[in-house]
């Protein structure tokens, strides 16, 4: 598994000089859902809670670092840590708020926390502008000699945003913190009696989540010039759990194969647009009776039929 | 008589109309095993949700070591030294067993966020401790064999065990257990009650609820009898035998025949 993650990673710096510009953009949208669904899987996966209001997460940074940019003249680059403050100690407050919350009723709060973002942004248009939009925002000025202000420059950039994200959540993940939240998630009562704090650790892995969704939130301005609340509605946050459900719960390459599977292959096969939301929502249908594991689920059965070695139950710490 | 460890004081729990636990109170001698019998709806496992921060009590005290015990979090009653296991088994189903340890060994431990998040030196250190801590544990309630397994996998006995070891792993003075023998075959049960005994000459406080008699008589040293949400008798095993009120909260008066 690891082999093929690093083998990839060598795919994905090597070859986009030598692709069209159109499919450079793609691969840039691919990895930027691709963040997106990552964020969405540790709420899905580590927390094991549902977040429907993911997207005012994404929102959020981007809104914040992009009129950062356009009303007080700041850089992409000084922009950037204040928004990503701003969205993580604004996770926190509505971490603490509704994570006692659970299953459905966390799921509901989100929603409602999700389109109070979203109505906020449509409305205050003296400042954003409302249904219109932000625009034009510009590419990310150029940082220790790297340029951004081409579709491959920009490229790289989400393809960096993406490693670093992975890198921070596998990290948690094998940390103590990572732990114990996974502890929280498998049986929250008996977490509490072992000593573990489970809201702290809740908010915790709810603020890393707003982090990644953030650092992604910077990088959709820029990379679609524009942004318009209608960008952050539910169904940005729906897309999101479908591709963590697609790929596989509860890892860390599974929403990355989710956002392959819901954001390239569409486009690149072309569907037809209006196909797409009754595509995912039968994919998710099919997903869920027939490949609880996901696609990751999938591979890994296949994987240990081969080697026959290991064990075909979904790992969740390795 | 040494000073008791743990003080239950006028404890009461309603549930509507229902007297689940009625103005119980009584004293856990530290270093001693004390069990918690009844009859079905005794009160017994209220009791001991209610020692243990799980419900909060109507009325009552519950102090350990003179430090009040009532309304604190369950990972703060943790902190304090008292550690329980389940009715009906709670674990990490989807870990291992020795994750499932580490886990528990690993909330213990002092360790800064940013100290655990980076993998300094304490990180690791801590890592190492626990990877001790563990096979210690392992050994404890004898699952060496078992430490690679998927702990929904293993047997009722086995994973009974495991709840005993995640208690211990939280490195308690208090050890609640409810229900320990549930579920055993004759054999497993004694091999579980002489695994308790080893943990009282440890040095840890035992309280157990238990249904099997002759597994609580033989293995407990103090005995508080509950029925109907009251305590009725309080004694060694050998004053709650020849208990008359025990007796008949368990076999019936003469009038209900």
């Amino acid at each position: 598994m690891r082999t093929l993650g690093v083998l990839l990673a060598i795919l994905l710096i090597a070859v986009p000089p030598f692709m069209a510009e159109y499919h450079v953009y793609l691969l840039s949208l691919t990895l930027l859902w691709g963040i997106f669904a990552l964020s969405m899987g540790l709420v899905l996966g580590f927390i094991g809670e549902i977040n429907f209001g993911q997207a005012a997460f994404v929102a959020i940074a981007a809104y914040a670092s992009s009129l950062l940019r356009l009303k007080l003249g700041f850089s992409f680059w000084s922009a950037a840590p204040v928004a990503l403050a701003l969205v993580v100690g604004l996770a926190a407050l509505v971490g603490l708020i509704t994570l006692r919350l659970r299953g459905p009723f966390f799921a509901l709060v989100t929603l409602g926390f999700g389109e109070i973002v979203r109505l906020i942004i449509t409305n205050w248009q003296d400042l954003t502008n409302g249904p219109l939009g932000l625009r034009p925002i510009a590419p990310p000025e150029s940082l220790f000699g790297l340029r951004f202000d081409s579709k491959l420059g920009f490229y790289y950039l989400v393809f960096a945003t993406l490693c670093v994200s992975l890198a921070a959540l596998a990290r948690l993940i094998r940390a103590r913190t990572g732990r114990m939240m996974i502890a929280v998630r498998e049986d929250e009562v008996l977490a509490g009696f072992v000593g573990i704090p489970v809201l702290r650790h809740k908010v915790i892995g709810l603020c890393f989540s707003a982090l990644v969704a953030g650092l992604g939130g910077l990088l959709i301005g820029p990379f679609l010039t524009l942004l318009a609340p209608g960008q952050f509605d539910l169904f940005a946050s729906v897309d999101m759990v479908v591709m963590v459900v697609v790929g596989g719960v509860g890892t860390l390459a599974g929403p990355l194969i989710g956002a392959v599977f819901l954001v390239f292959m569409p486009e690149a096969l072309s569907f037809a647009r209006e196909l797409r939301p009754v595509m995912m929502g039968g994919l998710l249908i099919i997903v869920t009776i027939f490949l609880p594991g996901g696609v990751i689920g999938l591979l890994r059965h296949g994987l240990t039929r081969l080697s026959s070695a290991g064990r075909g139950r979904l790992a969740v710490l390795r | 008589m040494s000073a008791p460890l743990l003080t239950v004081e006028n404890l009461s729990r309603h549930f509507g109309g229902v007297r689940a636990v009625n103005d119980v109170s009584f004293a856990v001698e530290a270093g001693a095993i004390t069990g918690l019998i009844g009859p079905n709806g005794a009160g017994k496992t209220t009791t001991f949700n209610l020692i243990s921060g799980l419900l909060p009590p109507t009325s009552g005290t519950v102090r350990l070591d003179g430090g009040m015990l009532t309304g604190l979090r369950p990972d703060r009653v943790a902190a304090q030294g008292v550690a329980r296991t389940f009715q009906g088994i709670r674990i990490f189903p989807a870990l291992t067993v020795a994750q499932n340890l580490r886990t528990a060994v690993l909330a213990g431990m002092r360790l800064g966020f940013w100290e655990d998040l980076l993998n300094l030196p304490a990180a690791q250190r801590a890592e190492a401790a626990a990877t001790r801590a563990v096979t210690v544990l392992l050994c404890d309630i004898g699952l060496e064999d078992r430490a690679d397994d998927i702990a929904n996998s293993l047997s009722y006995a086995h994973q009974s065990l495991l709840g005993i070891g995640l208690a211990l792993a939280v490195r308690p003075r208090l050890l609640l257990l409810d229900e320990p023998f549930a579920g055993m075959n004759p054999s497993e049960t004694q091999q579980a009650a002489r695994m308790v005994t080893r943990i009282r000459d440890s040095g840890i406080t035992v309280v157990l609820v238990e249904h099997d008699m002759p597994a609580v008589m033989g293995v407990c040293d103090h005995i508080v009898v509950l029925d109907q949400g009251s305590k009725i008798a309080d004694g060694t095993p050998a004053e709650i035998r020849s208990d008359r009120r025990v007796i008949e909260a368990y076999l019936g008066t003469d009038d209900d025949a």
